[in-house]
């Protein structure tokens, strides 16, 4: 035993065991869960995981685009007819809105708008572990971001920013074990909490947890962020119910969420700084 | 050990670790098999310290451990904390009662990952409530096994590149 305590690597290894153990404990106490040697090694990391995204996405879009040339050619031509619909479509909903707004002056009611301040990111790393699913931004405090700022594409809710440095940032996404925020199902407006699961994860999934029991979740339902707590704006698409279960002492109702995003598809994102809502105010 | 040696193997066990990290970053980490992410980089180091010594082994994993660490985005130094535990363990210890040879570091990585993929289940999932005790024997074991199984041509690299350098630099 007392050699053990001679041997310089054994000193070693305990030292620096004994430091790291001191940052994760810092690093659960602090909000934000970047500390120096995280922000140094990222500095270091960030160009060389950049170069490998950029050749890993090249090759991806080479192959796909390859194989799926007829496929996406006879998309295009769905998509242009399905566009064309949507511009007399919104033509007519402008239209409306006019009369609308028009309506709302007349009854003097004041419309609240929720406005965003946005900042665009590229993904430059994917977490390999097993149990996570968090990826690495380009963009950090230096580009506005901060911690909990809600990343989303234009289909819906991507996850949030779980930690920041000044060039870079983690972003924990909607099916990681550490996901969780407050939610709303868009037909029966019952509130829950969307937390991503372990073993649901592996099939691109999560979970709407606390449902009230009498609460009535229909398959395809959307579901969406509730706004409440203020920390993600409210109206954010996060997916659709897939199936419905209640809890073993049926007291709550649980729903399978499929996510609107593919998070494994992903390459741009856009990062919410800021947000005019209710609760902001 | 020389410090030509050292440093020829120091150089060479970087590359291939670089190597390891681009094939991680531009392959593995969007392919699933059956499910499961395919996670070989801390094999390599366990079997690292197996078929060199407990120095090689800690350094790597406390240099690897960060980088995995900030990618996994937890930040709680978990794999740079237990890869260079189980390194200095697996290189100094366990080599007194096996050979260092690809077999022992194949087996001792198995083991030791397995371990510690395991103890981090318990203890930042099933405790907190995101996962349930039997997703350890459905989900993380398959997961390790199928990792360790793409290990095993690296763990193979890794023993031919040893045994190259020390016998050119003993020449």
């Amino acid at each position: 035993m007392r050699a053990l305590f001679r041997n310089k690597l054994f000193i070693t290894v305990l030292i620096l065991t004994v430091f790291f153990s001191a940052l994760s404990v810092a690093a659960v106490v602090s909000k934000n869960r970047s500390g120096p040697v995280t922000e140094v090694v990222s500095a270091m990391t960030n160009p060389v995981r950049r170069a490998a995204t950029a050749v890993s996405d090249f090759t991806r879009r080479l192959f796909s685009g390859i194989s799926e040339n007829d496929s996406l050619r006879e998309e295009n031509e769905k998509l242009r007819a399905e566009v064309a619909e949507l511009e007399a479509e919104l033509r007519e909903l402008e239209h409306m809105e006019d009369e609308n707004a028009a309506m709302r002056d007349l009854l003097g009611i004041v419309s609240e708008d929720q406005t965003y301040t946005l900042a665009m990111g590229e993904i430059i790393g994917r977490s390999g572990a097993s149990w996570s699913r968090v990826f690495t931004a380009d963009v950090g405090t230096s580009s506005g971001i901060s911690v909990y700022d809600a990343v989303i594409t234009a289909e819906g809710l991507v996850g949030y920013v779980s930690s920041v440095d000044l060039t870079s940032c983690r972003i924990t996404t909607i099916i990681d074990t550490a996901m969780s925020c407050s939610a709303i199902l868009s037909d029966c407006r019952q509130t829950g909490v969307c937390e991503g699961r372990y073993d649901l994860q592996k099939e691109g999934r999560l979970l709407l947890s606390l449902l009230p029991a009498n609460a009535k979740p229909s398959v395809g339902e959307t579901v969406q962020t509730s706004g409440l707590g203020g920390v993600f704006p409210k109206g954010l698409v996060i997916g659709e119910v897939v199936s419905t279960t209640m809890t073993e002492d049926g007291k709550s109702r649980t729903a399978i969420i499929e996510p609107k995003v593919d998070v494994d598809q992903i390459s741009t994102v856009f990062f919410i700084t800021d947000f005019k809502s209710d609760m902001n105010e | 050990m020389s410090r030509r040696e050292r440093l020829n193997k120091t150089l060479t066990y970087s590359l291939l670790l670089l190597a390891l990290f681009l094939l991680d970053s531009l392959l593995l980490s969007r392919v699933s098999i059956l499910g499961h992410r395919l996670s070989p980089i801390p094999f390599i180091i366990i079997a690292l310290a197996v078929v060199e010594n407990a120095h090689f082994g800690v350094f790597f994993g406390l240099v690897v451990g960060l980088i995995l660490d900030i990618s996994s985005g937890t930040v709680f130094y978990w794999y740079a904390i237990t890869l260079m535990l189980l390194s200095f363990v697996c290189g100094g210890f366990l080599t007194s009662f096996l050979r260092r040879n690809i077999i022992s570091a194949a087996l001792c990585s198995l083991i030791a990952t397995l371990l510690s993929e395991t103890a981090h289940t318990l203890i930042f999932l099933v405790m907190y409530g995101r996962a349930n005790f039997l997703d350890i024997f459905t989900l993380t074991i398959p997961s390790v096994l199928l990792s360790f199984i793409a290990a095993l041509p690296a763990i193979w690299l890794l023993d031919m590149i040893h045994r190259k350098i020390t016998f050119s630099c003993r020449l």
